[in-house]
C-alpha cells in the first residue's frame, strides 16, 4: 500500500505540504534548542575537565567563577600566597594572573568570548597547560621568554577566529592586533585546547597587561598546581587559615558552579523542547484524525471491495511515516543549517541531529496509530453511510 | 439451478437514537446461480439492508445467511472480508470511485487486495475496461469522467476479480434514463456472457423488469 500512500500524499498536496511544514518547524525548534543546550553542557564539561589540577586563588569579592577579572588583588599579597604555599605546590607551574574581559560570552554561564590574560613571562604553561593537556603553539612561540618583539601577544585558537571574523584580516605570526587601542604583535598562535578559557585567551606579559589596564601592582588571581594529589588539602588549609579574604576555586568548584547555573536553563529549554515535540505529535494526530474522517467513506469502499483492516491501517501508517520522514528530514536539514551558519558559533553536530530523527518519526507514527486503528474498526456498511 | 445465496428467517434491527428500527423482519430467500435479480420497494423497505447482508458488509440480528452452502452469519470480520474480496462484486449508486486513483488503478486495486501483483492486476483491469468501452480513459481520474463512464468503471471494478455474484445498489440512481438503460444492458450482457449472478436494488420498475426475476419488498418483508 505504499504506492497508495504516496498517491494520497501527492494528490492531497496542500494538506501534505501543511503537515510536512508543521513537522519541519517543530523538529527544527527541538533540534536547535537541544543543540544549543547540548553545546553548553559539552563546553562546560570540557572547561571543567581541562582545568583539572589547577587551583585558582582570587579575592572573595570575585566570587567562585573562573576566570574572574575586575576585583584586584595586590601583587604583594599574591607573592605572599605563592611563598606560603610553595611547600605544597609546583612553583614552576604557579603564577600570578590578570584577567580582563574583552568580549562578553555568547551564551550564559560561559567564560568570556575574548579574555585578556596577563601572565608572568616563563609561567605561561601554568595557564595554558593542565593535567589533561599541555597546549603547544600552532605557530610561533608559547612563551614570552626570549622574544624580541616589543609588545608581543600569544593568541588562543578561538580568539584568533574571533579577530579574523571581526577584522576580516588573517591572523598570522607578526600580525598586529589592536588591543584596547594599543598595537600588539602576534608572537604565538596556540593549538586547540580542551579548556575553553585558553582557546578564548589573548595572552600578554603580566607587566604589559598591567600597564594597558592601568593596574600596576595588581593581579586578578594566583594559579597554583599542587605538588601531588595529597597536598591539595594543605594548600586549601593555608589559604583558609591565613587569607580569609581569598577564595579558592578548583575545577570541582567550576564544574559545580557551571552545573548549577545551567540546570535551570537546561530545565527551561527541555520543557520547551518537550512541548515542541508534543505539538508535533498532536499535529500529526489531528491531521491524521481529520484525514481519516474525511476519507471514511473512501475507506469504507476499500473495505467493501475486500481490503483488510491491516491493509487500511498499513496505508494510513505508510502515509504518516512518509509525511513525518519528509518533515523530520527537512527539520534536520533546516536545524543543521541554523546550528552551522545562523548562530554566531558553529554548533552543528550531525550525531545530535540523527538522534532526533528516529525519535520524531516514532513519535509521529505513534500519534497517527490511534486514528488509523479507530478507522480500521469501523464496519464497511457504517463507513459507506458516513456523511 | 444451483442455489448460490440463501437467507433463512433473517431479521435486522438497529437503533436510531432511542428508536429501534426493524429493517428486516424474517426474510427467506434463495438466489440461483447465473440469474439477474431485481429487488424493488419503497424507501425504507429494507432493500439496501438486505443487500448489505448479502454482501457480507453487515450481519443479521437473527437468522442464517448461506453463500455457496457456507454459513456466513457466524463468520468473523476477517473471514467476511475475504469473502468480499474473492466472491463478491459491488456497484454503488454514487459510484464510489477513489478520487486519487486513475481509472486503471481504481479497477486494478480490487485485484491487489487479493495479492495479485500490480502489473498482472493492471493487465486484467485493462481487459475489463476494454469490455466496458473505456480503454481510451485508462489514465483519467474519476473527476474527468461522465456519470455513465464512472458507473462503467465501477462495473469493471466489480467484475475484474471474476466474482460469483455482483450486488448493485441503485446502479442507475445517479444517471439519466438513457445512460441508465445502457448500464443495465451492459450488466445484462455480462450476466449472460460470464454467468455472473447479479442482484440489483432499484426504484425503477422499468429497470427492474430488465432482470430475470423481481423481488418486491415492503416494511422489511418480501411480498412475493
Amino acid at each position: 500500500m505504499i504506492d497508495y500512500a504516496i498517491k494520497n500524499i501527492l494528490r492531497r498536496r496542500i494538506r501534505s505540504l501543511m503537515t510536512i511544514s508543521g513537522i519541519t518547524v517543530m523538529m527544527t525548534l527541538v533540534i536547535v534548542i537541544t543543540g544549543i543546550v547540548s553545546y553548553q553542557v559539552r563546553t562546560m564539561n570540557a572547561h571543567a575537565a581541562a582545568g583539572s589540577g589547577k587551583i585558582n586563588v582570587q579575592p572573595m569579592l570575585a566570587g567562585m567563577t573562573y576566570p574572574a577579572g575586575g576585583i584586584d588583588l595586590p601583587e604583594s599579597e599574591a607573592a605572599a600566597v605563592l611563598l606560603d604555599t610553595e611547600a605544597y605546590s609546583q612553583p614552576a607551574l604557579c603564577a600570578r594572573v590578570l584577567f580582563f574581559t574583552l568580549k562578553e560570552p555568547l551564551y550564559p554561564n560561559q567564560p568570556p568570548e575574548l579574555i585578556l590574560t596577563g601572565i608572568e613571562a616563563g609561567k605561561e604553561e601554568s595557564f595554558t597547560g593542565s593535567v589533561a593537556q599541555d597546549v603547544r603553539p600552532a605557530a610561533g612561540v608559547e612563551t614570552f621568554t626570549g622574544t624580541t618583539i616589543e609588545q608581543p601577544v600569544i593568541v588562543g585558537e578561538h580568539a584568533a577566529d574571533v579577530y579574523e571574523a571581526e577584522t576580516g584580516q588573517e591572523i598570522n605570526i607578526g600580525t598586529v592586533l589592536d588591543i584596547l587601542g594599543q598595537p600588539y604583535t602576534v608572537a604565538g598562535l596556540l593549538d586547540h585546547s580542551a579548556d575553553i578559557v585558553v582557546n578564548n585567551a589573548v595572552i600578554l606579559p603580566l607587566d604589559q597587561a598591567q600597564d594597558l589596564l592601568g593596574k600596576e601592582g595588581f593581579v586578578s588571581s594566583i594559579l597554583l598546581v599542587a605538588a601531588d594529589i595529597n597536598t591539595d588539602a594543605d594548600i586549601l588549609q593555608v589559604i583558609e587559615t591565613r587569607y580569609p579574604q581569598l577564595n579558592v576555586v578548583t575545577d570541582d568548584t567550576v564544574r559545580r558552579n557551571a552545573q548549577s547555573g545551567i540546570a535551570l536553563f537546561e530545565a527551561m529549554v527541555n520543557t520547551i523542547s518537550t512541548v515542541a515535540v508534543l505539538c508535533a505529535a498532536f499535529l500529526i494526530m489531528t491531521v491524521t484524525l481529520i484525514t481519516v474522517r474525511e476519507r471514511t467513506r473512501e475507506i469504507g469502499v476499500l473495505r467493501a471491495l475486500g481490503a483488510s483492516k491491516w491493509t487500511v491501517i498499513g496505508s494510513v501508517i505508510w502515509e504518516i511515516f512518509l509525511l513525518s520522514l519528509a518533515g523530520s528530514l527537512l527539520g534536520g536539514v533546516a536545524s543543521g543549517f541554523i546550528l552551522a551558519f545562523a548562530l554566531q558559533e558553529n554548533l552543528f553536530d550531525i550525531v545530535h541531529i540523527l538522534t532526533y530523527l528516529p525519535l520524531a518519526i516514532l513519535l509521529t507514527l505513534a500519534a497517527g496509530l490511534v486514528p488509523a486503528l479507530n478507522i480500521s474498526r469501523i464496519l464497511p456498511v457504517e463507513a459507506l453511510r458516513y456523511e | 439451478m444451483k442455489t448460490i445465496l440463501k437467507l433463512e428467517n433473517v431479521t435486522k434491527k438497529y437503533s436510531l437514537g432511542s428508536t429501534v428500527v426493524h429493517a428486516l423482519r424474517g426474510v427467506n430467500i434463495e438466489l440461483e446461480k447465473g440469474k439477474y435479480y431485481s429487488i424493488v420497494g419503497p424507501s425504507g423497505s429494507g432493500k439496501s439492508t438486505l443487500l448489505h447482508i448479502l454482501g457480507c458488509m453487515d450481519l443479521p440480528s437473527t437468522g442464517e445467511v448461506w453463500i455457496n452452502s457456507r454459513p456466513v452469519h457466524c463468520l468473523n470480520e476477517t473471514q467476511l472480508t475475504k469473502i468480499r474480496a474473492v466472491e463478491l462484486g459491488f456497484i454503488f449508486q454514487s459510484f464510489h470511485l477513489n478520487p486519487i486513483l486513475t481509472v486503471l488503478e481504481n479497477v486494478s486495486i480490487a485485484l491487489q487486495f487479493l495479492g495479485i501483483g500490480k502489473a498482472a492486476a493492471q493487465e486484467r483491469a485493462r481487459e475489463w475496461l476494454d469490455r466496458v468501452g473505456l480503454d481510451h480513459r485508462l489514465d483519467h481520474y474519476p473527476s474527468e469522467l461522465s456519470g455513465g463512464e464512472r458507473q462503467r468503471v465501477a462495473i469493471a471494478r466489480a467484475l475484474v476479480k471474476k466474482p460469483q455474484f455482483v450486488l448493485a445498489d441503485e446502479p442507475t440512481g445517479n444517471l439519466d434514463s438513457k445512460t441508465g438503460q445502457e448500464i443495465i444492458s451492459l450488466l445484462r450482457k455480462i450476466n449472460r456472457e460470464a454467468g455472473v449472478t447479479i442482484v440489483q436494488v432499484t426504484h425503477d420498475r422499468e429497470i427492474a423488469e430488465m432482470g430475470d426475476e423481481i423481488i418486491s419488498f415492503r416494511d422489511g418483508r418480501i411480498l412475493q
